[in-house]
């Protein structure tokens, strides 16, 4: 949910809360005062009969709002002042007055006298204010929702640009990050945070990314001049036995410089250096390596069979995808029993290569580094860790069953 | 032909240049980019071996020197594995090819032969050796007049070990020659074995000599009898 909003909301159940509690206060509070005015009215409303009658002992009454009565004799009564209904010949209905009623000795005669207001008047009244004031309120308040939403949205508008900003930022991009300015001190704080650590980040991974090349140079030219001057060194006539022992130093030093470029591929994959997306057909693919293997696999006796079922198509690097593809083809030439089948299932959602295999390896360690299948090879341990970091950063997922002499690894789309 | 290369250490710039002059080539060698410049505007060359990590910047600014100042010269950029963007950029101003170390120095002279034949013969050549004749244009071998039919792969396979005569050629070589990528995960390389096999039997049923040796299990060698 969105910051404005939930403000806002919050402000609103506020509301909600206050006003009925508000109202019911205000209700309270007017129906009192009025209760008070009406009291008081009736009671300055006895002290002019009883002046009245002082005077004219034959005082009119006008029902219900004054009732005055000779009592023949003394009857003891204190003033009270109740709520009762009594009939109205006007409105031809029984409705709720204010009655103040007294005994009073006058000029020697004892009156009852009894003097009344209507407050279904004054409810009414009560009411009408009542509602006036929500109504007063209620717009007042709405009318502050709509405008604190306009101008909160006016306020944050650099923050979310700078936000939208944030969430396309590459490490690798090559430009620095273009923040709006704000008239707000924490977001122009934010902003120069944010500018500085991006910055930093983004030459902190230009200069990995150098480091890396820069590495990759170093290791690389020492081990060309070794290679080359060992090439050259076995053109001359040796003894048989020198001839193995240079052989092998020159085995070594391919083996080394595969181990260096592994350990820099892996490394720009953690640092998410492959982001040339493409669509990438993996049917097209296989089948353009698998000419390549072909050759390679009949060496061994293994013979391919190809399930075709869909198209995979995925957007990927092409350069990972054709890494991938070989990697795990290799992975069969090297591992798969000779003399057995393969079979590659491939569908619009995944594909799955399966073949018999005589390595043992736990499936825990499968994709380890430097984890090998069979001990004695001569191979760098690397390629599964590679696989499975190529299928992570193309948003594929891997899955290996190891059953008895079956190895089946399967590639699904995330 | 006259090559120049281009590298600023100092061991493989030599053993580069020993290679070529071995081989009675004409090769001069440049440890920067100002001492590359130098060079190339007092001389012509065939072909420009270029490093692109030098001392005094990146040898892709070279690029555009060498086009100005030779007329007809091949590029073939030498650089760190799997710098990719320096290999795009290096082809799109004009670099003709490009070969990532560790190399084998085969390797390096098959491209480096290819790469003059082009830009000398435009593509017009045939390379001989004794009775066996390779046309390139038509990619296709005769022993004497009669044509073998080679496959894709062995007709690469000769061709490199031709290019390469009288020199040991390891089985890493000749594999990575003619599978490039496809056999980087692989360590056993012994499935060349069948495609040498292939060659030499059609070799043979043409009438020709087998002049492929091999060499102590761990290569080949295409040598005079």
């Amino acid at each position: 949910m969105k910051l404005i909003r939930q403000t806002n909301r919050n402000f609103a159940i506020i509301i909600l809360i206050v006003l009925p509690q508000a109202s019911l206060l205000l209700f309270v509070s007017l129906d009192h005062f009025l209760s008070d005015e009406v009291d008081e009215k009736l009671k300055v409303d006895e002290l002019r009969i009883t002046e009245q009658l002082r005077s004219n002992p034959n005082f009119i009454s006008m029902a219900p709002i004054i009732e005055v009565k000779q009592l023949s004799k003394k009857s003891a009564g204190k003033s009270e002042i109740k709520n009762v209904f009594v009939y109205d010949p006007i409105e031809k209905e029984k409705e709720l007055f204010r009655q103040l009623s007294s005994i009073k000795r006058i000029n020697g005669n004892w009156y009852s006298i009894k003097v009344r207001h209507s407050i279904i008047e004054n409810k009414d009244f009560a009411l009408a204010i009542g509602l006036t004031m929500i109504a007063i309120l209620l717009l007042t308040f709405a009318f502050l929702l709509l405008l604190n939403y306009r101008f909160s949205k006016k306020l944050w508008r650099p923050f979310y640009h700078n936000l939208d900003v944030l969430k396309h930022f590459s490490f690798s991009g090559k430009h620095e990050i273009q923040l709006k300015d704000s008239k707000i001190t924490e977001f122009q704080d934010l902003k120069y945070s944010l500018e500085k650590l991006t910055n930093k980040l983004q030459s902190d991974f230009r200069s990995l990314k150098e480091f890396t090349e820069n590495a990759s140079h170093e290791i690389q030219t020492p081990l060309s001049i070794i290679s080359l001057n060992l090439e050259e060194v076995l053109q001359d006539e040796h003894t048989e036995e020198n001839y193995k022992k240079l052989y092998h130093c020159y085995q070594s030093i391919q083996r080394l410089s595969k181990l260096n470029d592994r350990l820099l591929l892996l490394a720009k994959l953690d640092n998410d250096q492959f982001n040339g997306l493409s669509e990438v057909n993996f049917n097209r693919l296989f089948e353009a390596k698998l000419e390549e293997f072909i050759p390679l696999l009949n060496e061994r006796e293994i013979s391919m069979n190809i399930h075709d079922t869909g198209t995979f198509i995925h957007e990927c690097d092409p350069i990972l995808a054709n890494m991938l593809v070989v990697n795990l083809l290799s992975n069969v030439v090297k591992h798969a029993s000779t003399n057995s089948v393969c079979t590659l299932d491939i569908g619009s959602g995944a594909f799955s290569l399966i073949n018999e295999t005589s390595s043992h390896i736990k499936q825990e360690a499968l994709f380890e580094r430097f984890k090998k299948g069979n001990a004695a090879q001569s191979s760098t341990g690397l390629g599964l860790s590679i696989v499975k970091r190529i299928v992570e950063v193309s948003s594929l997922t891997i899955q290996v069953e190891l059953a008895e002499n079956e190895f089946k690894l399967t590639i699904n789309k995330a | 032909m006259k090559l120049l290369v281009v590298e600023d250490e100092k061991d493989l710039r030599q053993a580069i240049c020993d290679f070529f002059v071995k081989s009675g080539e004409v090769i001069i060698g440049a440890e920067n980019i100002f001492e590359a410049e130098d060079k190339l505007i007092s001389h012509q060359f065939d072909l420009v071996i270029l490093d692109i990590t030098l001392p005094d910047g990146s040898g892709i600014d070279l690029i555009s020197t060498i086009k100005k100042t030779q007329s007809n010269v091949g590029i073939l950029i030498l650089s760190a594995k799997n710098s990719l963007d320096d290999k795009i950029q290096g082809l799109d101003l004009g670099a003709d090819d490009y070969l990532t170390k560790p190399f084998h120095i085969s390797e390096l002279n098959s491209r480096v032969k290819a790469l003059v034949r082009r830009s000398i013969f435009r593509g017009e050549d045939v390379i001989k050796f004794n009775e066996i004749v390779i046309n390139l244009e038509q990619r296709q071998a005769y022993v004497s007049a009669s044509p073998i039919s080679l496959t894709n792969k062995e007709f690469s396979l000769l061709l490199f070990l031709v290019n390469n005569k009288n020199r040991v050629l390891t089985k890493d070589s000749i594999a990575e020659h003619l599978w490039g990528d496809s056999v980087e995960y692989l360590e056993n390389y012994d499935f060349i074995y069948t495609h040498i096999k292939n060659l030499r039997k059609k070799i043979l049923a043409e009438g020709g000599q087998d002049y492929l040796k091999t060499v102590h299990g761990i290569g080949y060698k295409y040598c005079d009898l």
